[in-house]
């Protein structure tokens, strides 16, 4: 993945440190945006981790908790955030790190500018500090009906068989693990609006490829064509650069933007 | 990220019987939280075993079981929930109320770093007995931790005291049936007794909870269709034995 392009300072700039570390060595400087809970006003905190090599945001954060003491010496609350795999699968500690929504866990700390600022994802409800609550877009996943439907428990025989290439395609779109960074960077995506976006489209496109799963694809389209849905996107194409997993976003919102025109045609013509 | 050799799985996890029931009635465990199969070393790929056969077996059995009920949760004296719902309450009011100088980060830290230097694959007795002196120590000051998180919203350290309370429980069940069992098996590897010992040890332990410590006793190993023999990798497998 594209973790080079985030050197932006080299893990031996650390002028800054100077200043504040003292005898004690290097210091990690990071500030994090807190928020007590959902109606609660953010406020701000700096603190300062001793340098280690090879820290991430998340055992940056792990660290923190052990002594949650900010620079001016007052006792903090340890910060609150989301976290699974701690290996960009499982989606959830996505943020905004040094103003860019990310994973935590995957953000290098040798690799970021300093002071680290940290701050929830803001196109999803705040729960407490950095985590949100991401649950819009498993609300999506039901209304598309993001899964191959199977009835009952009994034995169906082996599946359809499936070409190759086309299983090597989807399943590059099935890596999405609902981080909602491609919603986070996407202009169209509001917290207070209802437009599904790049992550629910993308699995829309995945379920109505394949050759169980297109049983449902009229009503798939269906939750995702009229207000809010697919033809909103503004082709940006920000979800596509950010996608941690590389899904060909833009493909499947043509994808899917073609099948609901179809779609629309058929219904108006009562096919 | 830091790599080092160890165990490739945790090779335990709740006792359940043949219809994947757990020893509470009507709690049944599934996939990797059970104990089943593996023995002393999952080998690769066998998550796929635990999945669709749990899954494949277990669903069914459920089924079966909830049929056969004679009287349903939802019709059961709504006391017994209140009851249930008031000591959970209480025990996380107790541990939001606890204003010690521990920190539950720092307690975790030191457990899963007795835990990595002396209970992973390479087990010494002494080792093991200092572990468990670890574990009554952390055990101990696990009672005097302080909550720094005042609001009641996703309050995570709660919940991670609460956790770290009951995995110190699990870590002392794991290094007490390690420390009983005298032999090499598997991924638990003993210096002193390099040998597998199936006279004495072709058992599975289990450990119930008191408060005392883990109570272990023993399972006997179903070993009708495969008996066992030694898993060596220097020889020809085609060759007839
Ligand atoms: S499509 Fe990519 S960016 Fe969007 S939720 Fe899935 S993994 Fe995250
Ligand atoms: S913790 Fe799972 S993606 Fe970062």
């Amino acid at each position: 993945m594209s973790h080079a392009e985030e050197g932006k300072s080299a893990p031996s700039h650390s002028s800054h440190s100077e200043t504040s570390a003292g005898h004690s060595g290097r210091k990690i400087r990071v500030r994090v945006k807190r928020q007590d809970n959902p109606n609660a006003l953010p406020y701000w905190q700096e603190f300062e981790v001793p340098y280690q090599p090879g820290h991430n945001v998340l055992s940056l954060l792990m660290e923190l908790r052990k002594n949650p003491v900010d620079i001016s010496g007052k006792r903090a609350c340890p910060i609150v955030y989301d976290s699974g795999c701690l290996e960009s699968v499982c989606g959830a500690c996505s943020m905004v790190v040094n103003g860019k929504a990310r994973q935590g866990c995957t953000a290098l700390v040798d690799q970021l500018e300093q002071p680290i600022t940290l701050e929830p994802m803001n196109k999803f409800p705040v729960v407490r500090d950095l985590a949100v609550d991401r649950s819009r877009m498993f609300e999506n996943l039901k209304r598309v009906k993001a899964w191959v439907e199977i009835d009952g428990s009994h034995d169906l025989g082996p599946g359809p068989r499936q070409n190759p290439a086309e299983v090597r395609e989807r399943y590059v779109m099935s890596t999405c693990m609902t981080c909602g960074v491609c919603l986070q960077v996407c202009p169209q995506f509001a917290i207070d609006n209802n437009f599904v976006g790049a992550q629910t489209i993308n699995q829309v496109r995945l379920f109505n490829s394949h050759p169980t799963g297109e049983y449902q694809s009229d009503e798939r389209l269906d939750a995702v064509m009229g207000n809010g849905g697919v033809e909103d996107c503004g082709n940006a194409q920000n979800c596509v650069k950010a996608c941690p997993k590389s899904i060909p976003l833009h493909e499947s919102i043509a994808s899917v933007g073609r099948q609901a025109t179809v779609r629309a045609f058929k219904k108006f013509v009562g096919l | 990220m830091k790599i080092f050799p160890g165990m490739h799985y945790t090779m335990g996890g709740l006792w359940v019987d043949y219809n994947l029931m757990t020893n509470i009635p009507g709690l049944f465990a599934g996939g990797e939280c059970n104990f089943e199969y593996h023995g002393a070393n999952r080998l690769g790929a066998n998550a796929l075993l635990s999945c669709t056969f749990d899954g494949l077996k277990g669903g069914p059995k459920i089924v079966q079981y909830c049929k056969g009920l004679k009287q349903r949760s939802c019709d059961s004296d709504s006391s017994l929930f209140d009851a249930e719902e008031r000591r959970m309450t209480a025990r996380l009011d107790e541990i939001a109320n606890m204003r010690g100088s521990e920190n539950a980060y720092v307690i975790h830290q030191e457990l899963g770093q007795m835990m990595t230097n002396n209970v992973t694959v390479v087990r010494r007795n002494d080792e093991l007995k200092g572990g468990i002196e670890k574990i009554h120590e952390l055990k101990e000051r696990v009672g005097r931790v302080g909550i720094g998180s005042s609001t009641a919203v996703y309050n995570q350290e709660l919940l991670f005291v609460n956790q770290l309370t009951n995995g110190l429980e699990l870590a002392h069940a794991i290094v007490e049936g390690a420390l009983q069992r005298d032999e090499s098996r598997g991924a638990h590897y003993k210096p002193e007794f390099p040998e597998r010992d199936d006279e004495n040890w072709l058992k599975t332990t289990k450990a119930a909870y008191s408060p005392a410590g883990p109570q272990l006793s023993y399972e006997e190993v179903d070993i009708r269709f495969i008996p066992p023999r030694k898993r060596v990798y220097n020889v020809d497998k085609t060759a007839s034995a």
